[in-house]
């Protein structure tokens, strides 16, 4: 794939006018790495004259992702760059008409929406267009893109819309790896709009192994496993996609007990821009993926949440105010302990729409 | 503009074939599609930056009164006037839970325990608060209730206590058999093998149930349990209606959107009873999107519990013109904003068969605290309604006759022969008034100052009465009665007259000289007596009403009187 990938790259380039990439100069590159079944997203940047690396399978040091993509970034510094592009770009943009029909439709959407622009949400083209992909696909990934597209629109961000344009969903079936005897903890759950409003039931589990946060999805009238939120899993059986689904088979349920809020608040980011970062490494940029993070938390202070290094954390109040007063009316009762959250951009900046907080010993669900 | 700003407003107008320069900044070509691609990868291209954080506003948690709108003391507690944890007088205390708002009513319960508790009440004062907290409550406040009552000393309290250590020995065993259904993968539902009175004792204590019972509560309610069919669910839900648990928020929230309108309807009438910034908005996407017009009537009184009153003309609408379902819907929507002006429309259904609707006309005639529907609720008592109707009419007329000595009207009337439940507001209830109408009203009037210039008071006020109830919305004719009975020497009626003529035209009121005069007079004078009688939170009430209004026609020294007696009365109740 590597090599494909470094040919592939040289024969585009090559077909691009030589001043095309003017005097830009690359920033920061995200890396996809293949891992036996499971891909790990490696982004590389330089932040003050210093490497910074981030990978989703790990710390930078022990990661065999960041090494992988480490030594494709050094073995051969391409003599002329680009922006930092997509990650799971699709050929839905040049794809041709007699292409599959998915990508077609998302090609034709990109060009409604530019042609019509994001002051026309209401385009026909641009709505036959989602219909068009909606009936091309039954992905869970597809349906919830398109409800984030819905609602971009129609609080014409344009931003959003373009980085949604720019990172479309793949209707590829993953191959799952298994996971046995393993512990998951659920830590949020909510209802998110889909190809109708609340069409998708996602839960947040938590692997307190990694730290990783995967998610368990389903359309409302699909089964799913069954238990409160929040709970530990302890799973018999389980299955997991490289992109973060997880299938819960065979598997008990158990109250939360204070190990693992020990351990939970263990793995919290100790600062918003820690998690920041693991996000960013995550896919946000992208807006492919919509990561979740964990943050410590600090005593709130003149009705702001506070990260345990006193750094205001900014909430989505554009997606959820309601929740974000609740989140403080629950901090206000105990001593807070960690806030979770799902990232959410709006204008091109990140915000945390809170899902569940742990307050005095307890894990409160907000969402 | 930079050019990714310029990049954005392209994204934002729209790029078409025109745009020759754009087509050679993204090296395009003339391909349409070549130009989106590269116009939403060179937006997309900047990496998202963390936003600004900003500071949450303090909300408002004991909840506005309804909106339905004087500035009587009831409208004004805890919504710019006097908190309820403010207030001292048992009386009071005693009136707002009789005849407040939902939010009133449960911070007067926990009022209470605070004063039981701070050990100032002398014995026939302790006596006295027993008595008020035997008397049966609608379930919504039926926890403060049990803990004030748990606060007193003595047998009372003692029962208190014991009950809630029969429900901590009821907790014990069910967090025992919620944990053996979830880590042993038991084949019942724990919460269907308990009996109905256990359950119903979980559901009112249900803010002090452990975590664990209350998750696994809200799984039940989510269907996540792998067991509860939709009838146990709907039942459930139904049963913790009144439990006001924010931790059953979210499962309550996800049911608002369910497929099952049964669901979504017990999910409503089990939300508008939480205090918690989380319900508001799902309400009021519920009122305005919902298909199920049951589930937007319920809608609109949930919000109502909440002080929102936007639904009313919904809600008013479905009683006139809707069908049998939709209307006993929209009757029990508007029981916490129905104002002055449904009493007519109200007490035409009291007659109705139909218990559900019965009891929600009942309760709704209650909330509202007007005088006028204390007689057809005493001729429907005397007709022999079933137990809950007559339960519900006894509550309600405590309720009226609270929020009337709250609003320093004085006790209810007793007769039932005048106003709208005289003979002849029986036979019509016009909302806007035809020309016959007008001109009926109009010698109803005539017939009434020309009886009132012979001195027959009593005749000019039934003729009057009948020319407000052909034409609720005049003022004119609830002046007269109010200056009528001021005549008479009636301040109390007088001041509810004077109230249903504001409501109908305030800026009528106040323009007319007389009328405005009589009652800043009217309430100043009542006011006073208050202040005598030791009601200080009333007197204060009926002085913010009154200043409420314009009162540049009113003679200067009333005027500054009152101004200067509500100043020293508000600093006094405040300290």
């Amino acid at each position: 794939m590597t090599l494909l990938l470094r040919e592939l790259a040289r024969r585009a380039l090559e077909e691009r006018r030589p001043d095309a990439g003017g005097d830009a100069e690359v920033e920061r590159v995200v890396i996809d790495v293949r891992l036996g079944d499971r891909v790990e997203m490696v982004t590389i940047s330089v932040r003050e004259d210093r490497l910074v690396v981030l990978a989703t399978d790990g710390t930078a040091a022990s990661s065999p992702a960041a090494r992988a993509a480490l030594a494709w970034l050094a073995s051969d510094l391409p003599r002329a760059s680009l922006p930092p592009g997509p990650r799971a770009r699709a050929s839905a943009a040049t794809s041709s008409p007699s292409g599959a029909p998915l990508e077609t439709a998302l090609a034709d959407l990109t060009t409604a929406v530019v042609r019509a622009g994001t002051d026309a949400a209401e385009s026909p083209a641009i709505a036959d267009a989602l219909a068009r992909i909606g009936a091309a696909s039954s992905s869970l990934e597809v349906a919830r893109w398109v409800g984030r597209l819905r609602a971009a629109l129609a609080t014409r961000d344009e931003e959003l819309v373009a980085r949604l344009l720019d990172a479309p969903p793949v209707d590829a079936r993953e191959e799952p790896s298994r996971l046995v005897d393993h512990i998951l903890v659920e830590l949020g759950r909510e209802l998110l709009d889909g190809l109708t409003p609340f069409a998708i039931e996602r839960r947040y589990v938590l692997d307190p192994a990694t730290g990783e946060t995967l998610a368990e999805e389903r359309l409302r009238d699909q089964p799913a496993s069954n238990g409160p939120c929040p709970r530990i899993v302890s799973a018999g059986l389980a299955t997991r996609t490289a992109s973060g689904r997880v299938r819960i088979v065979q598997y008990s349920v158990v109250p939360l007990d204070a190990d693992m809020l020990t351990r939970i608040e263990a793995l919290a980011s100790p600062t918003l821009e820690d998690a920041f970062a693991r996000a960013q490494a995550a896919g946000l940029h992208t807006a492919a993926a919509e990561p979740a993070s964990l943050v410590r938390l600090g005593t709130p202070d003149a009705g702001m949440v506070l990260d345990s290094s006193g750094a205001p954390i900014p909430l989505a109040r554009h997606e959820d105010a309601a929740v974000v007063t609740a989140l403080l009316e629950a901090l206000s009762k105990g001593k807070p302990e960690w806030l979770f959250g799902r990232w959410a951009l709006a204008g091109g900046r990140a915000s945390l729409v809170p899902l569940s907080c742990a307050v005095g010993g307890r894990v409160i669900r907000l969402r | 503009m930079t050019q990714r700003d310029a990049l954005l407003e392209r994204l934002r107008a729209g790029a078409g074939s025109g745009d020759g320069a754009l087509r050679q900044a993204m090296a395009a070509g003339e391909d349409d599609r070549a130009l989106a691609a590269a116009l939403v990868e060179h937006v997309a291209a900047e990496p998202p930056t963390l936003a600004r954080a900003e500071p949450e506003p303090a909300r408002r948690t004991s909840g506005p009164p309804v909106a339905a709108a004087d500035a009587s003391f009831l409208s004004r507690l805890g919504a710019g006037g006097r908190e309820v944890s403010q207030i001292d007088d048992l009386d009071t205390l005693f009136g707002v839970l009789e005849g407040g708002s939902l939010a009133q009513r449960r911070a007067a319960a926990l009022r209470i325990e605070a004063r039981i508790d701070s050990g100032e009440l002398a014995p026939e004062e302790l006596e006295r608060v027993e008595h008020a907290l035997s008397a049966p409550r609608d379930p919504d406040v039926a926890w403060e209730v049990l803990r004030a009552r748990a606060a007193l000393p003595g047998a009372a309290g003692r029962d208190a206590r014991n009950e809630h250590d029969a429900f901590e020995a009821l907790v014990s065993r069910l967090g025992d058999r919620v944990r053996g259904f979830w880590e042993e993968d038991r084949p019942r539902e724990p919460l269907s093998e308990i009996g109905a009175e256990d359950l119903a004792t979980l559901a009112l204590r249900a803010r002090e149930l452990p975590d664990a019972i209350a998750v696994h509560v809200a799984a039940v309610l989510e269907g996540t349990d792998g067991l509860s069919d939709l009838g146990a669910r709907v039942r459930l839900a139904s049963v913790f209606r009144s439990a006001a648990d924010p931790r059953l928020v979210p499962a309550l929230v996800a049911l608002v959107t369910d497929r099952s309108p049964e669901l979504a309807r017990e999910a409503v009438r089990a939300l508008g009873r939480i205090d918690d910034p989380r319900v508001r908005p799902v309400l009021v996407r519920a009122l305005e999107r919902s298909a199920d017009p049951v589930t937007r009537a319920l809608a609109a009184g949930a919000l109502g519990l909440g002080g929102d009153a936007r639904g009313l003309g919904l809600l008013r609408t479905m009683i006139d013109t809707g069908d049998r379902q939709a209307q006993r819907a929209a009757v029990e929507g508007i029981v916490e904003i129905a104002t002055m002006e449904d009493v007519e429309r109200l007490t035409r259904l009291l007659a109705r068969a139909d218990l559900g609707l019965s009891t929600h006309t009942v309760r709704a005639l209650g909330r509202i605290g007007d005088g006028r529907a204390v007689g057809p609720l005493r001729a429907r008592a005397a007709q022999d309604p079933p137990p809950a109707v007559q339960s519900e009419i006894e509550a309600a007329l405590r309720s009226i006759t609270a929020q009337m000595e709250l609003r320093g009207e004085g006790a209810p009337p007793e007769a039932t022969g005048a106003g709208i439940t005289g003979k002849k507001a029986a036979l019509r209830a016009p909302e806007r008034a035809g020309l016959g109408t007008r001109l009926l009203s109009g010698l109803d009037v005539f017939f009434g100052r020309l009886w009132l210039t012979f001195g027959a008071i009593d005749r000019a006020l039934a003729a009057f009465e009948s020319a407000a109830a052909r034409r609720p919305g005049w003022a004119l004719p609830h002046a007269a009665i109010a200056l009528a009975q001021v005549r008479r020497g009636r301040p109390a009626p007088a001041l509810a007259a004077f109230r249903r003529a504001l409501s109908s035209d305030r800026a009528y009121i106040e323009a007319h000289s007389r009328v405005v005069r009589m009652l800043a007079r009217t309430f100043l004078r009542r006011a006073e007596e208050m202040e005598r009688s030791g009601r200080r939170d009333v007197a204060l009430g009926l002085l913010e009403e009154v200043v409420a209004l314009d009162l540049r026609r009113v003679e200067e020294p009333v005027r500054f009187e009152i101004a200067r007696r509500a100043e020293r009365l508000r600093a006094e109740v405040t300290t």
